[in-house]
């Protein structure tokens, strides 16, 4: 059995990981704005 | 770059041993987030099939996504030495450069990148994200845009990517093309509920609230839907906070800016002298000067530590970012009418504060002097009413400050609407329904399904 040509065969079986952007792989994206926003605005006593 | 959608089979179903098994193992970990778990299958696939370019890869992106850009840099390199214009390999050396905090290297290779390959929005979105220059930045915005809708146009693309396309033109403040867009394909989303979510935002950032908020119940009445796959905020800390708002004042103070801790931080420090415990971020608040200066946007694009937001544009008066890992809000004040004024947006009836004018001066808190309004307790009152003193973890100034200045009806309700299922989704039922109580439309929680709405021709494009 030609095994190097199995491996070209699945060479194309094997696309890699696409990576994201900057912001999308630092994870720089919790804030997302006030939309989702339910604690900063809130009239709260603070504890301790 | 090809959309990267893998045809190879499951780990399970190579022979155990082989670089294909261990291939297909270490890419379903980096896949499930678990890019620690991904290194050794990889490794061994590498040993047994060195020089293999998707292992190569995997393994850049494995070294990547655990914190050591350097050895995903070598692996990138590697790839680059073979094939010099890998689209993957490009993408991925600039990410490395950038972790290696090495911004001007990584421009180049993000560029370098789109001049091989124009429809690689990693790039372009990366471009836009770390470039210092407003012009470039808002070129790479639109061509991720642009490259965007070729993908979906293309017909190999997975039901994400009309999503990924319609919240890329609104980055690129396409609002109206958004819309259209979105109608045009709705049943190419993943499914109606992402469909009627991104037509929501579309139409908000258009102006259309009444439309937004009838597509947001859309959305929401399709079902218990997370944060489309985002990961959710880590729990707040307010050492973190206070240790983050240190650093963000280092950075205004350097631009020269007159900023003062403001909202919900300034309610903590005023109080107990640090950050709520129960709060979500930082809230910071800057006064314009008599120019309508000063431009957040670049000081925030300039700074290498800081990311500005892709939707954000100098002008804009609301900076959301994230600054060691805390979430910071960024207000402009600006001069009205012998007031301040601030808001979220630009549009007519958008939310909005107004507020009566103040100066800013120096208060100690825990041994540091911070800047706040001239007279706290008024600021505190007319943001909060006057019973600020008390505790009410149902208030939203967005939904109800006495500050909230000619805000319309719609745009109140829609983030009622959205702040109530965000609460239910995180465990919250109660403070949920005292968000939907300060609606001015009545609000329910929907539960029923419905169709999507499948004409172009609804009184909501009026």
């Amino acid at each position: 059995m030609n095994t190097q040509t199995d491996d070209h065969l699945d060479d194309d079986a094997f696309e890699p990981i696409e990576l994201g952007s900057v912001s999308e792989e630092t994870r720089g994206g919790f804030n997302q704005g006030a939309e989702f926003a339910v604690g900063p605005n809130s009239r709260l006593i603070p504890i301790g | 770059m090809k959309s990267g959608i893998s045809q190879s089979l499951p780990a399970d179903q190579y022979p155990p041993g082989s670089w294909q098994y261990y291939l297909r193992a270490g890419q379903k970990c980096l896949a499930a987030g678990r890019s620690e778990a991904a290194l050794p299958p990889l490794l061994a696939a590498n040993r047994l099939r060195p020089g293999h370019a998707p292992v190569q890869q995997s393994l850049g992106a494995a070294f990547l996504r655990t914190g050591a850009p350097d050895l995903a840099l070598a692996w990138f390199d590697q790839l680059l030495s073979l094939n010099p214009v890998d689209g993957r390999a490009l993408h991925g050396r600039g990410l490395a450069l950038h972790a290696l905090m090495d911004r001007p290297a990584a421009l180049a290779a993000f560029r370098q990148s789109v001049d091989c390959h124009p429809d690689a929005w990693q790039s372009w979105g990366s471009l836009a994200d770390i470039t210092p220059d407003e012009d470039e930045r808002i070129g790479a915005i639109q061509c991720a845009a642009d490259a965007r809708l070729r993908l979906c146009g293309s017909g190999q693309n997975r039901p994400r990517n009309f999503a990924d396309c319609a919240k890329a033109l609104l980055d690129a403040r396409r609002g109206h093309e958004a819309v259209a867009f979105i109608r045009r394909n709705a049943a190419k989303f993943e499914d109606a509920w992402a469909a009627h979510d991104q037509l929501a935002r579309a139409f908000y950032e258009t102006g259309n609230y009444h439309a937004a908020l009838k597509h947001k119940r859309s959305a929401l009445s399709l079902g218990q839907h997370d944060f489309s796959g985002s990961p959710l905020p880590p729990p707040f800390s307010p050492d973190a906070a206070a240790r983050a708002l240190c650093g963000i004042a280092e950075i205004l103070d350097a631009a020269g800016l007159r900023y003062f801790l403001a909202a919900g931080t300034l309610l903590g420090v005023h109080r107990s002298g640090a950050p709520l415990v129960h709060d979500r971020d930082i809230d910071v608040g800057v006064l314009a000067d008599e120019s309508g200066g000063p431009d957040l946007a670049r000081v925030i694009r300039e700074h290498s530590g800081l990311l500005l937001d892709r939707r954000a544009r100098p002008g804009d008066r609301y900076f959301a970012l994230t600054f060691q890992a805390i979430a910071v809000d960024i207000f402009l004040y600006e001069p009205c009418d012998g007031g301040l004024q601030c808001g979220l947006g630009r549009l007519a009836g958008d939310v909005a504060w107004r507020f009566t004018s103040f100066n800013v001066r120096a208060a100690d808190f825990q041994g540091r002097q911070w800047p706040i309004p001239d007279d706290p307790e008024r600021y505190l009152t007319e943001t909060y009413g006057p019973r600020w003193r008390t505790p009410d973890t149902g208030f939203a100034s967005v939904l109800s400050s006495p500050a909230l200045f000619e805000v319309d009806p719609y745009v109140r309700a829609y983030y009622a609407l959205s702040r109530a299922h965000t609460c239910r989704l995180t465990g919250d039922p109660a403070k949920a329904r005292a968000l939907l109580r300060q609606s001015p439309v009545h609000l329910d929680l929907p539960g029923q399904y419905e169709a999507f709405p499948s004409t172009d021709n609804d009184a909501e494009d009026a």
